[in-house]
């Protein structure tokens, strides 16, 4: 009890403070109330992993169609599975900035299904003074793709495509018939197509169609690998064989051609009464695959032909090449448009050749060239992220090839790409022969950075949008992002939460783009050094703002990681925040 | 460095009045195990010895895990399903000093294991384009409050014993607090919400929120209802407090 005595003044103290001090909670809980209020709430956009990302370029400058529209329609088995890359279902979509992004609806992919049973549709692309597209897509992964579709300008093909069009290429009476005989030759009288008087012209519906008859004939030539690589959907393709199977095949074409006739917006289907005929002159330099010699007389060869739309080959029957005043020839009369090839054809398998890339750490470009057509072209340029061995991630560290042919050999050669900013790179092995490309195998390269100097500053970009109305709600987004320097091809990454990474080359001007749905966002970026300090301009602009873009300048100081930050939050109108939502 | 400085002075003020008292061991020796049941802190169970005539260690654990039932909340057209949970508890080293016979100060330190939690997630499917995603597929925001200091100092004024000397028997009822510094609150998500957990992200309101939280006096303080029935094993001399 002494002890008590002695701290009794102790304890007044502290229960007097206890007792008579100020009690806040009120006004506390009012102040959090408020702070609460204030909070953001952060949502992203779905992520999608399986994803198309299209870039629609011209066959002859490679440049990005951007000046007309660019419609694109989805057909085939898989079809309902495909929507723009914010969710959306269209029935047509139009490409912006001469990209778009189409992805399968991720609750309808079975991870393990798609290997054995992949996903398949069929786009088709149009764009008026265009050669139409029809492009076969497969997924037996879940993976990203990037797919280059060239686009023949018919006023300006690459070398190699003949295109020749007319308003009135041949009229028809009123009972459907052509009033005369109507020829047009490609090439100095190399290649032909005639149509005959008396022959019926019909569109889908079996109507025959009247009036003058207009005409787009485009032949790519065998010998031209530019021609070759503009053949739209490819070379390597699937086909119905001829017992009826369908097959992933690729084609070594003698000749290839596509007749559009239109009457109005009418398309000339079929044929009654005879056909149309078709005629070129091989080339005598030209392998026959079957025996690996030069073409010959009396040589046999299978002729295919496609529907606009199906993205499939179709067996039609077996042709002879005749020797015909010292010219070797093929010729055949057919009754229904719109592809008609001469093909030799290897099978093909699904997985072909894979190239996995090391030693070197930062994300880099190759170009892989090979002596024969990939589903990609003669040449592809791919990004690569060593670091990254998740196969389903956009970019990693291998390239797959797909639908390469069974029992082929091939000779692939890599060199270090243009788009390699400030890095000058070297592969070995830089040339690789390969015997069969479905032997299965995986070829491993090695990169070696020969860079002396870098001027290289990686830029950390964090990217937001909210709503005039409500900005505690953050939009961020999972979308593709393309970066270039300007004027020259995208580069692709992918906004990950809003967030990206990648190199940009010091004082250099560069262009950012984010494609949603119908919407994009553009931005010029420049990084340039002065003293200590980044110097970094950035102009954001969205295409449905019609302001002057605000420059925005800021300088930051330099440090040894190289890098720089970007943080930018759009603020977008709520019809199209909405979209998001 | 607060969390040290906290021990120490607990522990120092606890040997101080320590040592004022009666020689530690010996007779004054006794043992008992005892459970105890508290408001905020759960069940759990502990030792207590006797150091002295008026000084107890005890040592506890205690542990409370509550699922509070879902309710829903409705934000922008939206409904959301908003499971709370709270823990609590972990292990204590107390010292009772019985000033009075009936009564006596708690002092110590808390481990706690404190944390209060609530997952919001959608309650119905919701379109985003023309794709449905499932509650599932688009993920939940976790949001959750947490003492700053798992190691918090601990008082408390008892009543009863936890230690009785003239029985097996003893019952105790105490109340007090412990102190974690600040509540902290995180947030955390996965899917569509995966970007609120993001460090980065959290750097403005979420920095604000934490200001505001550790301002106030009253911020990470624990409050503790606690009763206790122990049974006494070993006494050294039955002394008389």
């Amino acid at each position: 009890m002494k002890r008590v005595k002695k701290l009794s003044p102790l304890l007044m103290v502290f229960f007097t403070l206890l007792f008579f001090s100020r009690c806040t909670i009120t006004e506390d809980i009012q102040q959090l109330k408020n702070t609460v209020d204030s909070l953001n709430i952060i949502v992203s956009t779905p992520q999608f992993n399986t994803m198309a990302s299209f870039e629609f370029v011209d066959a002859k400058t490679k440049a990005y169609v951007t000046d007309k529209p660019v419609y694109v329609t989805v057909t085939g088995k898989d079809a309902v599975k495909v929507f723009n890359n914010i969710g959306e279902k269209k029935v047509e979509y139009q490409a912006k900035l001469g990209v778009l992004d189409l992805i399968i609806d991720p609750s309808q992919i079975d991870s393990v299904k798609i290997q054995s049973t992949p996903i398949e549709f069929e786009v088709t692309i149009k764009v008026a003074g265009y050669s139409n597209v029809t492009q076969k897509v497969y997924f037996n992964n879940t993976k990203k793709q990037q797919i280059t579709v060239p686009l023949i300008n018919l006023t300006d093909a690459p070398t190699g495509v003949k295109v020749d069009t007319k308003t009135n290429f041949v009229s028809t009476g009123t009972d459907g018939k052509t009033t005369q005989k109507a020829t047009v030759t490609l090439d100095a009288g190399k290649q032909l197509v005639e149509i005959p008087a008396g022959v019926v012209l019909k569109d889908k519906e079996g109507k025959a169609l009247t009036g003058p008859i207009s005409s787009e004939i485009v032949f790519f030539d065998p010998t031209s690998p530019d021609a070759q690589a503009s053949i739209p959907g490819g070379l390597a393709i699937q086909a119905t064989m001829p017992n009826g199977s369908t097959e992933n095949i690729e084609f070594v074409s003698a000749g290839m051609y596509f007749v559009k006739l239109k009457s109005g917006d009418k398309e000339v289907k079929t044929f009654e009464n005879g056909g149309i005929r078709l005629r070129t002159v091989v080339s005598p330099t030209l392998i026959n695959p079957n025996t690996g010699n030069p073409v010959k007389a009396n040589d046999v060869i299978d002729m295919w032909s496609i529907e606009e739309g199906t993205g499939r080959w179709v067996y039609e029957k077996t042709d002879t090449i005749r020797s015909i005043n010292g010219e070797l020839v093929l010729e055949e009369t057919v009754k229904h448009l719109s592809g008609w090839n001469w093909d030799f054809h290897y099978k093909s398998c699904y997985n072909g050749p894979k190239f996995v890339f090391s030693g070197h750490n930062q994300p880099f470009y190759v170009d892989l060239s090979t002596n024969f057509s990939t589903i990609y072209g003669n040449n592809m340029t791919t990004y690569i992220n060593p670091t990254n061995t998740n196969q389903n991630s956009y970019s990693n560290n291998s390239i797959q090839l797909y639908n390469t042919p069974t029992n082929r050999p091939a000779n692939f050669k890599l060199k270090s790409s243009s788009y390699n900013i400030g890095t000058n790179l070297s592969f070995s092995p830089a040339s690789i022969d390969i015997s069969n490309m479905c032997d299965g195998k995986t070829y491993n390269i090695v990169v070696t950075n020969n860079t002396v100097a870098t001027q290289v500053v990686t830029v950390n970009l964090d990217i937001s949008a909210t709503s005039a109305t409500n900005k505690l709600l953050i939009i961020k987004p999972n979308l593709p992002i393309r970066y270039a320097l300007k004027n020259t091809k995208w580069n692709n990454g992918y906004l990950v939460n809003g967030k990206a990474t990648f190199p940009v080359e010091l004082n250099k001007d560069y262009v950012l783009a984010i494609v949603f749905g119908n919407t994009s966002g553009q931005g010029n970026l420049k990084v340039a050094s002065q003293g200590s300090n980044y110097v970094v301009t950035f102009t954001p602009e969205m295409s449905f703002n019609t302001n002057v873009p605000k420059v925005v300048t800021f300088t930051v100081p330099q440090t040894s990681t190289n890098s720089v930050d970007i943080k930018y939050s759009a603020i977008l109108p709520d019809d199209i925040l909405n979209l998001f939502k | 460095m607060k969390k040290i400085f906290y021990i120490l002075t607990a522990i120092s003020i606890s040997l101080n009045l320590i040592a004022q008292d009666d020689v530690v061991g010996g007779k004054n020796f006794a043992v008992a195990v005892g459970v105890s049941a508290s408001a905020f802190d759960g069940f759990g169970g502990n030792v207590t010895v006797g150091l002295t005539k008026s000084f107890d260690l005890r040592l506890g654990y205690e542990k409370l895990d509550l699922t509070i039932p879902t309710f829903s909340m409705d934000q922008d057209a939206i409904s959301f399903d908003v499971s709370p949970k709270l823990q609590n508890g972990g292990f204590s080293a107390i010292v009772d000093w019985h000033f009075l016979r009936k009564m006596y100060l708690a002092g110590g330190v808390y481990f706690t294991r404190f944390g209060f939690s609530a997952d919001v997630k959608s309650a119905n499917p919701i379109k985003i384009g023309d794709i449905e995603y499932s509650p599932d597929a688009m993920g939940q925001l976790s949001l959750a409050l947490k003492p700053k200091n798992t190691v918090a100092p601990y008082l408390a004024l008892g009543f009863g014993t936890n230690l009785t000397r003239f029985k097996h028997l003893g019952f105790s009822f105490e109340i007090g607090a412990y102190h974690t510094g600040s509540y902290v609150i995180d947030v955390a998500g996965t899917n569509f919400f995966a970007a609120n957990g993001d460090p980065t992200n959290k750097d403005d309101s979420f920095k604000k929120l934490n200001e505001t939280l550790s301002g106030f006096s009253w911020s990470g303080i624990v409050p503790l209802v606690k009763i206790g029935i122990s049974y006494r094993l070993f006494n050294g001399l039955n002394l008389k407090r």
